[in-house]
């Protein structure tokens, strides 16, 4: 075969293909077509993303959040709390926590103002002078661990500011200030509900971390890293200053699951 | 106005076809002819004659194809042409597509084989078909057309070199198939 004669062969290749010969190839108008779409694609999908990551570093965010079933308090779960013993020994439905020593304390007064707390037991209305505050878990194991329907608090997702909760010590008054609102150690009793402690506002240690209000519990506890719950199960607002004037009782959960009421006056 | 409409004013015998055919297919028409005939004034020539046979060839063809059936009917005028004038003094696109594919032939071909061309013209036709529309478009205006690769790329918005590397692929595949089909090349 020559050259010639191939190219006589190729003369003879069917009409249709003469026909589409100077047809576009359509795949590739398309491709050129459509070419500006990805990098306009990206820089819509940039931009969108710059201005929810601007739009989030200027809003500010509203301090607190979490409520009852969603905040968070890592060290507690339902079988610790289960297993906590109450302080007021064996109560069957429900776990109560009462103190009647002074709240916050400062670490200059607190080995000299924490003796006068008393546990109130739940079938006597005496009490017990020289306890100075709820005994650690080791000391109240003997009585029956009290039923508590207190479901732990899941994990949290929100890290709010949280209010700073500065104490104060007027003599032998002590006391809590949340929002301008003072908080007393209760002395009567407050059931904890079933279905959660309330709204988390944060640790001791993390709300009144440029306070000396720590020692709040018992002595051999470690309370700064009490956990303090705003008592307001009910409440749904998304402002936890609104959910605290609305309510007169915090709770403070400590390293050994022991409750701790402040109501306000 | 399509083809059909086209071919029917040839059928009618008004001679608004030919203006018609002119506009349409006379750019292609006389390109191509140039290719062949290097000169212009002859391809115009040759492009009026070819507007001559179709006029005589319609009504007694009605032809499904008239963009093939008035090229074949251009390239045949052309090479008469060609070969009246001086088969050796021919030149332009016609001649380097057909250099092109003296290299793609080997030299163990034999010249004097006797080939049948339409034999061998379907086998290229099948083969074309297998391949995609823009590699099969670009083989068949360089080798039919005799169009350059420089129009090719232009006409395409391809660079010369992405024309020329399709071309060299498809030939590739062309032997190989051919070979496969019992064909010495």
């Amino acid at each position: 075969m020559n050259e010639r004669q191939l190219f006589e062969a190729i003369d003879q290749i069917d009409d249709d293909l003469l026909e589409r010969a100077h047809d576009r190839p359509a795949a590739r108008g398309n491709a050129v077509f459509f070419r500006w779409i990805v990098p306009a694609a990206t820089l819509a999908v940039a931009a969108i993303a710059g201005i929810i990551v601007w739009r989030a570093h200027n809003i500010p965010v509203p301090p607190v959040v979490p409520q009852t079933g969603q905040t968070t308090v890592p060290a507690m779960s339902a079988t610790t709390l289960r297993a906590a013993p109450s302080v007021r020994g064996s109560e069957p439905t429900a776990v109560t926590a009462r103190q009647t020593q002074p709240s916050a304390v400062s670490r200059e007064s607190a080995p000299n103002t924490l003796p006068t707390a008393t546990v109130t037991q739940p079938t006597a209305t005496e009490t017990q002078p020289t306890e100075t505050r709820p005994a650690p878990s080791a000391d109240v194991t003997g009585g029956a661990p009290a039923e508590t329907t207190v479901s732990a608090p899941a994990e949290t997702t929100v890290s709010a500011p949280a209010p700073s909760v500065p104490s104060s010590t007027v003599g032998e008054e002590r006391y809590i200030l949340l929002y301008g609102q003072k908080y007393y150690p209760s002395d009567d009793d407050t059931v904890i509900p079933e279905g959660g402690m309330g709204t988390f506002l944060g640790t001791v240690q993390h709300i009144a971390a440029d306070t000396d209000a720590v020692p709040i519990g018992s002595p051999q506890a470690d309370m700064s890293g009490a956990a303090v719950y705003l008592f307001s199960p009910s409440l749904n607002s998304n402002s936890p200053v609104v959910d605290l004037l609305r309510n007169d009782k915090i709770i403070l959960v400590d390293s050994n699951h022991q409750y701790f009421v402040y109501t306000r006056r | 106005m399509n083809d059909t409409d086209i071919i029917a004013l040839y059928w009618a015998r008004s001679e608004t076809a030919i203006t018609e055919t002119d506009r349409k297919y006379g750019a292609l028409c006389r390109s191509l002819a140039a290719r062949i005939l290097n000169n212009a004034a002859d391809a115009e020539e040759c492009v009026n004659d070819t507007y001559l046979t179709v006029w005589n060839s319609i009504p007694d063809a009605r032809p499904t194809h008239f963009k093939a059936f008035i090229c074949r009917l251009l390239k045949n005028n052309a090479f008469n042409m060609l070969r009246r004038a001086n088969a050796q003094k021919r030149s332009g696109g016609y001649t380097e597509s057909l250099d092109e594919l003296k290299e793609f032939l080997s030299s163990a071909s034999t010249p004097d084989t006797e080939i049948d061309t339409k034999e061998l013209g379907r086998a290229i036709s099948d083969f074309l078909r297998t391949q995609n529309d823009r590699h099969r478009n670009i083989f068949v205006r360089r080798f039919w057309f005799c169009e350059s690769v420089g129009e090719i790329a232009d006409d395409l918005d391809m660079t010369e070199a992405t024309v020329s590397v399709s071309l060299y692929r498809t030939k590739q595949k062309l032997k190989n198939y051919l070979e496969k089909e019992g064909y010495v090349l």
